[in-house]
């Protein structure tokens, strides 16, 4: 894709060192001191929200204007709108770049830019008015700076006289002295004259073939067809160049018709009135003509600009749509305003305190100086965009735009321009439209963030509790129970054991539980026979039900933690034991494959509702309607262990009715068994 | 003369309930609340075995091990909550003789004081090992099971000649690789579980639900000789 920006030649820029932003704004502190002659009374400001609305055009006064509308909005304590008119006709270089630099000193003064399009520039200006609820309207007045035909049409500031109907209109003069240096300035920039004067020449050469054309074919068709040869001519030409060429070309093609076919020949005398009628006609058509085809081009132009706009905010905005994090946002962000605006780019924002983040997205390789971060976070506080020198010293800029929201600011998107690069106001305007896009993808980032913050402080609240009603009933009853037992004429002795050997495991599983989070569980692997260990679990776990064992033969020996692994069978088999049916034990299935082995812990209780296959590992889940028994930590601490020894444990219903927990360990290399 | 057990515990609740469970086994105790008063009982009453905590207010129970190693070799069981094997490899690599995790059973604290007691005591050199259905004579170095002669490979042979030595008491893995395999195999203590799976199928009367050959899971091993 074409960079949509256009550099402008050095001494270009350098030219217009008199109207650059700095020196706007020390005229501006002059110019805000100076009594206004124009002052309109205080009270003649009407409405609730009151805006003052001025249009800048591309003209050499549009700054003065500018002030004094800023003027007349700070007396009247009102929000200041600046508005241009985009109009499908072309500007020339030097125009755009005051009409740029006008918007910019616009926004350093906290004024809002609005750029609206249409040919009917007043019309445009009317439609902005009424839609915003304008109390002023203040303008330029007209200039008459241009004798052109057709350039310029009824000025925009008469169409508002006539048709602004009850919204004051504010003109405020030229300044005598800005338009001296518009003559200095215009005679300074050579580049654009020269290539009007090849373009002027290139529409001139154009005649010659249309009226060798012609002379071929005059004794054909009739010297009146030739009109037609030099029209189409002209047409072509309107295409490709510009209108005063056009213009020109169309006299000239008049001229030679007139002197070269219309009889007499070679006289610039008409002698038939019909001949002089086809004269006329022919001119005003020609005319008509060019000027149409330029419109058309000028306009196609507009709107391949609009559309290039469109396009490239399009694909910021899906870019952003996909990011699911702040960072995606910095690095969307990032990537493609680099990529549109081709400077460096780097985003920073704002931090849970509300300060500016220091950790930014930076893509090609920029990392802001300090004195640029500075300027970035100076931006981000005042909540305006502050145009600089950059810090490297090599003629960079330093551009910091604030990522505005509703709420306030997001972050601030800063980019480096290197010298003598040129952001026109539509360029800017796309800009400002990054910024607020980033700005609103950023904050509902935080939001998400946040909220997802919130919530897991919620459920872990939650948890909190559960652990606490849950650790409550494990330690108290037990408690409760020798208490009870110890009261009683007989103490039985029976009881108060069943009752420690109750609280000893809800504090073995608190135990368990803490070391696995504190990570201070390191596995202390060794070779196992894994029948072995499944006879170590049933012993331990042995109570009441008879535990039946089935082991495959020949089991591969494995490596693994034989602790971990006794620990979590043991939890899966006092489950089984709490959960399963009474007159049935549990089962232990033991089988293997190459890499694996597997230990199966079958029950014949209730089973699990489908779905809660895995809500059984959460801790202190219980099923509803499951039997008391235990702290409900068991199964998630089995899931643990296995875990931290690279298995992996699963829930599922049993043909037949009841539970299997299928607990498969990786074998853990190859047996070098030492004679 | 009945042997005499210190106690060093700074629970007082232990303290009385050990006390009066050792007295009813008829032990003679005396005891100390803090290490530096254990460290002066045990050389004022030359008690025959210390009952040591680990977790003493003044100064670990370590640090009092250690001292007492200095100038004593009287058996020590140590006393710990630590359900982490590292703890209780340290407190007998630093010379404890056993160690019971609490909370436990008094049968089977009184069953580690014998057995500690009995590496002390001069033992009549018996050749002759019996103990559940198990008969192993260690001159002729036969070894029966239920009557049954059972032919065991040397490292067999080398794991249990050195469970029956301590008899009752835990072996560590180390003190099993190194006696067994010789210095330097320590480290190489991997497939330890396997031989003594092997070694339980030959001489126990249920390998499944082992009642001779103990594991003290990532401790050691122990012989156990209580009934």
């Amino acid at each position: 894709m074409a960079s949509l920006l256009q550099s402008v030649p050095g001494i270009h820029f350098e030219s217009c060192g008199r109207f650059g932003v700095a020196a706007s704004v020390i005229d501006l502190a002059v110019a805000d001191l100076q009594p206004n002659k124009q002052m309109p009374p205080r009270e003649q400001a009407h409405g609730r929200e009151q805006r003052v609305l001025v249009g800048i055009g591309a003209g050499m006064n549009a700054k003065s204007v500018l002030r004094a509308a800023h003027t007349h909005a700070a007396r009247m304590e009102s929000q200041l709108l600046v508005v241009s008119i985009e109009s499908p006709e072309d500007l020339s270089d030097r125009e755009r770049q005051t009409r740029a630099e006008t918007l910019n000193l616009a926004r350093q003064l906290g004024a809002e830019v609005v750029l609206a399009s249409g040919s009917n520039v007043g019309r445009a200006l009317l439609g902005v008015a009424r839609e915003r609820g304008i109390s002023l309207l203040v303008l330029g007045k007209p200039q008459n700076s241009s004798a052109i035909p057709f350039r310029r049409r009824e000025s925009p500031v008469r169409w508002l006289e006539r048709n602004a109907d009850g919204i004051p209109l504010l003109l405020v003069p030229a300044e005598a002295q800005v338009s001296e240096h518009q003559d200095g300035t215009f005679a300074s920039s050579l580049e654009p004259k020269e290539t009007r004067r090849r373009e002027y020449l290139g529409a001139a050469l154009m005649a010659i073939p249309a009226t060798v054309l012609g002379l071929l074919f005059e004794q054909v068709l009739g010297y009146w067809s030739v009109a037609l040869i030099y029209l189409l001519t002209v047409t072509l030409t309107g295409v490709s160049f510009g209108r005063g060429p056009t213009v020109m070309l169309a006299t000239l093609c008049a001229a030679l018709w007139d002197l070269v076919f219309i009889p007499p020949r070679f006289t610039l005398y008409i002698g038939h009135p019909q001949d002089l009628l086809m004269f006329f006609m022919f001119f005003a058509v020609a005319l008509a003509v060019g000027h149409l085809t330029t419109r058309l081009r000028q306009r196609e132009r507009l709107e391949r600009r609009m559309e290039l706009r469109a396009t490239a905010l399009y694909q910021l905005t899906r870019k952003l749509a996909a990011a699911t994090s702040l960072e995606e946002v910095i690095s969307a962000g990032c990537s493609q305003t680099e990529r549109v605006f081709q400077a460096s780019v780097v985003i920073a924002l704002r931090n849970a305190d509300g300060g500016l983040s220091a950790t930014l997205g930076v893509s090609n390789a920029w990392i802001p100086l300090p004195g640029e971060f500075e300027v970035m976070l100076e931006s981000f506080e005042e909540k305006r965009a502050i145009e600089g020198a950059g810090a490297s010293a090599k003629g960079d800029r330093l551009l910091c735009l604030p990522l505005l929201v509703a709420g306030g600011v997001e972050g601030v998107l800063g980019l480096r321009l290197p010298g003598g690069y040129f952001l026109d106001a539509n360029h800017r305007e796309l800009l400002d439209a990054f910024a607020a896009q980033m700005g609103i993808v950023s904050e509902i980032q935080r939001i998400a963030k946040e909220r997802r913050s919130s919530e897991l402080l919620a459920d872990s609240a939650r948890l909190q509790k559960t652990l606490f009603d849950s650790v409550s009933h494990e330690l108290k009853t037990p408690i409760a129970a020798i208490r009870v037992a110890l009261e009683q004429p007989a103490v039985s002795a029976e009881e108060i054991r069943r009752a420690t050997d109750r609280l000893h495991r809800a504090v073995e599983q608190l135990l368990s539980a803490t070391r696995i989070e504190s990570g201070l569980l390191k596995p202390n692997r060794e070779w196992c026979d894994p029948a072995d260990l499944a006879n170590e679990a049933i012993v331990l776990a042995q109570g009441g039900a008879e535990i039946r064992l089935t082991a495959a033969e020949p089991l591969p020996l494995m490596r693994v933690d034989a602790g971990l692994v006794v620990q979590s069978l043991v939890s899966l088999l006092e489950n089984a034991l709490t959960h399963g049916a009474s007159d049935q034990g549990p089962e232990v299935f033991v089988s293997s494959d190459a890499a694996s082995v597997r230990f199966e812990v079958a029950d014949r209780g209730r089973g699990i509702p489908p779905g809660a296959e895995n809500r059984v590992f959460e801790k202190f889940h219980r099923l509803p309607g499951a039997s008391a028994g235990g702290i409900g930590l068991g199964l998630a601490i089995a899931k643990q262990f296995s875990e931290l020894l690279g298995g992996e444990l699963r829930a599922c219903n049993r043909e037949g009715g009841g539970v299997s927990f299928f607990l498969t360990l990786p074998v853990g290399g190859r047996v070098e068994f030492p004679a | 003369m009945n042997p005499t057990v210190l106690i060093i515990d700074d629970e007082v609740q232990i303290r009385r309930l050990l006390g009066a469970a050792l007295a009813g086994a008829g032990y003679k105790v005396v005891d100390a609340e803090n290490g530096v008063l254990g460290l002066q009982r045990a050389a004022s009453a030359r008690p025959d075995v210390i009952l040591l905590d680990m977790g003493l207010p003044d100064m670990g129970g370590m640090a009092v091990l250690g001292r007492l190693r200095e100038w004593s070799r009287v058996p020590v069981v140590v006393l710990t909550v630590q359900s982490d094997e590292a703890d209780k490899i340290a407190a007998l690599d630093c010379g404890a003789d056993d160690y019971v995790t609490k909370p436990f059973a008094t049968g089977e604290l009184l069953a580690r004081i014998r057995a500690a007691l009995r590496r002390v005591e001069p033992q009549p050199e018996n050749a002759v090992f019996s103990q559940g259905g198990l008969e192993v004579d260690l001159i002729s170095r036969a070894v029966r099971k239920d009557g049954v002669a059972v032919a065991l490979t040397p490292t067999e042979w080398g794991m249990l000649k050195l469970l029956i030595r301590n008899a009752g008491r835990i072996v560590t893995h180390k003190q099993i690789l190194r006696e067994v395999w010789g210095p330097g195999s320590e480290e190489q203590g991997g497939y330890l579980r396997v031989y003594f799976s092997h070694l339980r199928k030959k001489v126990e009367r249920n390998p499944a639900a082992p009642s001779l050959i103990l594991n003290e899971p990532g401790v050691g091993y122990r012989l156990n000789v209580e009934s």
